[in-house]
């Protein structure tokens, strides 16, 4: 056998189980999404071939337009929030903190912490009647706190918030890699030049970390259009699909009503969605980002 | 100088406080009895402090309610996939940088695109595609979708173009065979990016929750997350949150251990993807 030979066989057996594996469970069902996206189809059913009507639907109806609407809240309140809280927490624990490691560890354990489990002991908090939150308000003489999960104007902020609080963590720590290759040295020339922290945050450090804010950014927004467990645990997308987000929706459509045409097509939508999203912060990051 | 440090050391001890008092209260409230915390739960320090303090929240979970099962399902399918994720990573990272043959750009493409497919787009017709094959409801329905993760390739491929190639190309003069050469001298040189491939995957599969939920429907092929889920919604919110609470605790504690051991590598790996960036 020739050495050529030799490589091309090592590198398709090695490279076998990687081409296998995304063809059959990333790259055909996405084609196989699209091409079921034109049908109706209840699974136990047969499919019928209805061409654009799951997309006309989609924009039709209320209850997805109000889907979007809440999507579109949840992913402001949750990407501004995570984010400016992150570069606040980074660049205070990049300032020389002793205890940093702690404080790292205390900001970073939401991420790692089980989901679902987590979610439990924050639906707690929140409960109504015995929930601790309304304990400490009622305390300090709130005569009528809210129902958070149960009302229809806190659920969704209440689903962003623990959201945050899980993600920060995680932010903070992509953000002080970033600020970690920033050199100390500009900071004492800045000094030496008469900037405060104020001036020298805004013109050292922001510049020198758009590159890691972008990324931040562009995960943080994929993140906020793919959120579920939460959701699911903590409002399970209620009151009357108050705290519904997008990636929720398809869940329910596609494993609640089984309407897998139709949830087929909201996934795709998503997609779009995403790609654009990345499409303006590719154009933005090439503006902005000094390299 | 001394005064601003501690000024804000005490600064930031008030949002690293709100950190962690959910968690503190997940463990408090376990260690309490339901009968106390259905009558109120403003025990000592909003029930901070477990006081009564008992045990036999986690007694319950073990005895009866199938706690240890879904935790071994746990363990199986978490450890099964970063094995999984190992092996497919490592060999196609290294295939990637290191060998010359035909096809390699668009190979590196296709995994690309795949990298960039959401998740949520490929699940129902995965979801079609298991239960034709009358798939579900079994451990390598948990294991397999979850092993394509493009992510790892990039991983192992970044580092193994990082090696130098002065070392194999002695083993290779030496007349030493590729396999050989990748077991032997590549993969032990490749361990710390491993171990961190390794850890960030078990976190992920430990914590999964969306496709063991549509895949395993029977209650043996639980894994701990969906099973916890499962006992939250028989319980009433008031009743059982003792229980609730335990087995939270018990599904977090095997991912906070690993973290608290192997921090260093965690985070090493989310400063490697932050740069990279």
């Amino acid at each position: 056998m020739t050495h050529r030979r030799r490589v091309m066989i090592t590198a398709l057996v090695f490279l076998l189980p990687t081409i296998v594996g995304t063809l059959i469970f990333r790259l055909i069902p996405i084609g196989w999404s699209f091409v079921l996206s034109f049908y109706q189809w209840k699974v136990f059913d047969t499919a019928t071939f209805v061409g654009w009507d799951n997309y006309a639907h989609i924009f039709r109806s209320p209850i997805s337009l109000g889907v979007f609407v809440n999507s579109a809240v949840f992913s402001l309140i949750y990407v501004v929030g995570s984010v400016v809280l992150a570069l606040v927490l980074a660049v205070v624990l990049n300032n020389g903190l002793r205890s940093s490691a702690f404080f790292r560890g205390a900001f970073f354990m939401p991420f790692i912490t089980a989901t679902v489990a987590i979610t439990l002991a924050w639906r707690w908090i929140f409960s109504t009647r015995f929930g601790v939150l309304n304990n400490i308000l009622m305390g300090l003489g709130v005569d009528n706190p809210p129902a958070w999960l149960a009302d229809p104007t806190w659920a969704l902020p209440a689903v962003a918030l623990v959201s945050i609080w899980k993600d920060v963590g995680f932010y903070m720590i992509l953000l002080l890699a970033g600020l970690q290759t920033i050199d100390p040295t500009l900071y004492q020339a800045a000094r030496v030049d008469g900037a405060g922290p104020v001036q020298r945050f805004w013109k050292v450090t922001v510049p020198l970390l758009t590159r890691s804010l972008f990324f931040v950014l562009i995960i943080a927004i994929v993140r906020s259009t793919q959120t579920f467990e939460i959701t699911y645990a903590l409002t399970n997308g209620g009151p009357n699909g108050a705290s519904t987000t997008l990636a929720f929706f398809v869940y329910q459509k596609a494993f609640v009503d089984f309407d897998v045409g139709y949830a087929a097509a909201l996934s795709y939508i998503m997609c779009v969605i995403l790609g654009l999203l990345t499409l303006v912060n590719f154009y933005f990051r090439r503006r902005w980002v000094h390299e | 100088m001394n005064r601003a440090y501690y000024w804000l050391v005490f600064a930031l001890s008030i949002p690293a406080f709100l950190w962690l008092v959910p968690t503190l209260w997940m463990v408090s409230l376990s260690f309490q009895p339901n009968e106390v915390l259905a009558r109120t739960t403003s025990t000592t320090l909003f029930g901070l402090i477990p006081i009564p303090f008992t045990a036999e929240n986690y007694a319950a979970l073990f005895s009866f309610g199938q706690t240890p099962w879904w935790f071994l399902n746990s363990v199986i399918v978490s450890l099964g996939m970063t094995l999984g994720v190992l092996a497919v990573s490592t060999t196609a990272g290294y295939a990637l940088a290191r060998l010359d043959f035909p096809g390699k750009t668009a190979i590196t493409i296709v995994c690309l695109i795949g990298l960039m497919v959401p998740e949520q787009a490929v699940f129902i017709p995965l979801y079609t595609m298991f239960a034709d094959l009358g798939w579900h409801n079994s451990y390598h329905a948990l294991i397999l979708p979850r092993m394509a993760v493009p992510i790892g390739v990039f991983l192992m491929m970044q580092f193994f173009r990082a090696i130098p190639k002065d070392i194999e190309e002695a083993a290779r003069l030496d007349g030493v065979g590729w396999l050989k050469i990748f077991w032997h001298v590549m993969l032990p040189l490749a361990r710390p990016a491993m171990m961190t491939l390794a850890i960030l995957t078990f976190l992920y599969a430990w914590n999964d929750y969306l496709w063991p939920l549509v895949s395993a429907q029977q209650r043996e092929y639980f894994t701990i997350t969906l099973g916890l889920a499962s006992i939250q919604s028989n319980f009433a919110q008031s009743e059982g949150l003792g229980r609730v609470m335990a087995s939270g605790v018990i599904a977090s504690l095997p991912v906070v251990i690993l973290f608290l051991i192997f921090q260093r590598y965690v985070v090493q790996a989310m400063t490697v993807g932050g740069s990279k960036g």
